[in-house]
């Protein structure tokens, strides 16, 4: 695959380790995008408590569907609350989809990767999270968009915006070169390829993900299901002998 | 003597064509496709990997019959961007005696990704569902399938041969889908074919 631009002379699809970057143990990281996906696993009464959800969504991950449950923020008394879909988890229609509700006051979908898939985001992941940021009806929630999936081995992955304009920028520059009936046929023709290089290296999905999406605009954060309150950001770096590794920084707050 | 010296001519005019063009146009396998590439690379089926799929293929287990016929697109032009191999078909899908789609008049008056089922990447691995009949290494490739009754849906066909089987079939696995987001009270379209299927096709 080719690169694009940018704009600070950054390869943005492909090649995404900085010269740069050496790999020293990473300091704990402080970052609004950590603090809002430690805050899903709060139990209070207000809070998302997502903890015997995503395990509860592990339980499904050999079933032959995805499943997923979308979040919302409800409002009582001037109090802000954190709520599951009152019909609870959803099954999906295929191994590779299942229902996701954005617009108003959803700002979140966590969803399985069912044995057989690939544990990593695919391009419908990702469009998803843009679709989940921009549809939100108040700018202040939108911090709090997140995209979660659950994998077969209690992995946690979760996809957080950094940068909306450069990702809805990259999408769309995107889709105008591809090949689709429609917006949906057009990502599964990116999903293709992805799933060809997933394919290619199976035990190094976040490296492949890093590598393709590394200035998309979005950041990569991993947790399990026994803890998800401990997340940490995944980018790519490189070691002193030039070899790509990924690396984990602990997210502090 | 006028007449060779004329033919001549024409002889190094023609042979300095085919040399430019030759070096202009670049040659690469079909799933190094670069989706921005603007430079007139011809993907190419180089191993004719394609070839064994081509044909009328059926489906018929009493209450669904799913026809397929397949055929080759040969340097496709991309919008002027790049040429492309494709394996190319259309269907039909016939449930419970109604026919619900029929894109089979199509497959010579159509092109390229305009075809209802299209694409060209060769995923060698059996990781991806369904597993059964799928041996390492083989030909898989993951195309798209288009459904004419409903717009908002697109589909994800895989397609390998059983090697095993005493006749040539193919094994073909299907999951329609929609993107996934729905917005708030929007509901989930309804495409003709399940959502999710496995279907085993012989040779016609």
């Amino acid at each position: 695959m080719g690169s694009i631009s940018d704009g600070n002379g950054g390869c943005i699809d492909g090649g995404s380790v900085g010269p740069g970057n050496n790999v020293d143990e990473p300091e704990p990281l402080a970052d609004p995008s950590c603090e809002t996906l430690k805050n899903l696993a709060k139990p209070g009464e207000t809070d998302a408590d997502i903890t015997p959800v995503v395990k509860e969504l592990e339980s499904k991950t050999a079933l032959d569907k995805e499943y997923s449950i979308s979040y919302r923020k409800d409002f009582n008394f001037g109090e802000e609350y954190s709520n599951p879909d009152p019909r609870g988890i959803q099954e999906g229609e295929s191994l590779n989809e299942s229902p996701a509700i954005t617009s108003g006051f959803w700002y979140g979908t966590i969803h399985t990767h069912p044995v057989g898939t690939y544990g990593m985001f695919s391009w419908t992941d990702v469009n998803l999270l843009k679709d989940t940021y921009e549809d939100l009806s108040q700018d202040e929630h939108r911090l709090d968009a997140f995209i979660m999936i659950v994998n077969p081995n209690g992995s946690l992955y979760s996809l957080k915006v950094s940068d909306i304009s450069i990702m809805k920028e990259q999408i769309d520059s995107l889709l105008e070169f591809i090949p689709g009936n429609n917006e949906t046929d057009k990502i599964n023709f990116f999903n293709r390829q992805l799933q060809l290089a997933y394919s290619k290296n199976p035990n190094g999905l976040e490296e492949t993900f890093l590598d393709r999406f590394g200035f998309h605009g979005f950041q990569l954060y991993k947790s399990n299901v026994d803890n998800p309150s401990n997340w940490s950001k995944l980018n790519l770096s490189i070691d002193i002998f030039g070899t790509r590794i990924v690396e984990e920084t602990e997210c502090s707050l | 003597m006028k007449n060779i010296m004329k033919f001549l001519n024409l002889y190094i005019i023609l042979g300095f064509i085919t040399l430019s063009s030759n070096a202009q146009t670049s040659v690469k396998p079909l799933n190094d496709l670069d989706f921005i590439d603007s430079s007139g690379t011809y993907y190419k089926d180089i191993d004719n990997e394609i070839d064994p799929f081509l044909g009328t293929w059926l489906h018929d287990e009493g209450s669904i019959q799913f026809k397929v016929v397949f055929k080759k697109s040969i340097q496709y032009d991309f919008r002027g961007r790049y040429f492309i191999d494709l394996l190319v078909g259309e269907y039909s899908y016939v449930e419970n005696g109604v026919e619900k789609i029929n894109t089979l008049g199509q497959i010579d008056t159509v092109e390229g990704f305009d075809h209802a089922i299209n694409g060209m990447f060769n995923i060698k691995s059996c990781d991806i569902p369904p597993s059964q009949n799928c041996t390492a290494g083989q030909s898989r490739f993951h195309l798209s399938i288009i459904d004419p009754t409903e717009d908002r849906v697109a589909g994800n066909f895989i397609i390998h041969k059983n090697l095993n089987a005493p006749n040539d079939q193919i094994e073909v696995f299907i999951t329609i889908g929609y993107g996934g987001s729905l917005r708030e009270n929007e509901t989930i379209p309804t495409p003709a074919m399940p959502w999710q299927k496995k279907y085993t096709l012989v040779r016609q």
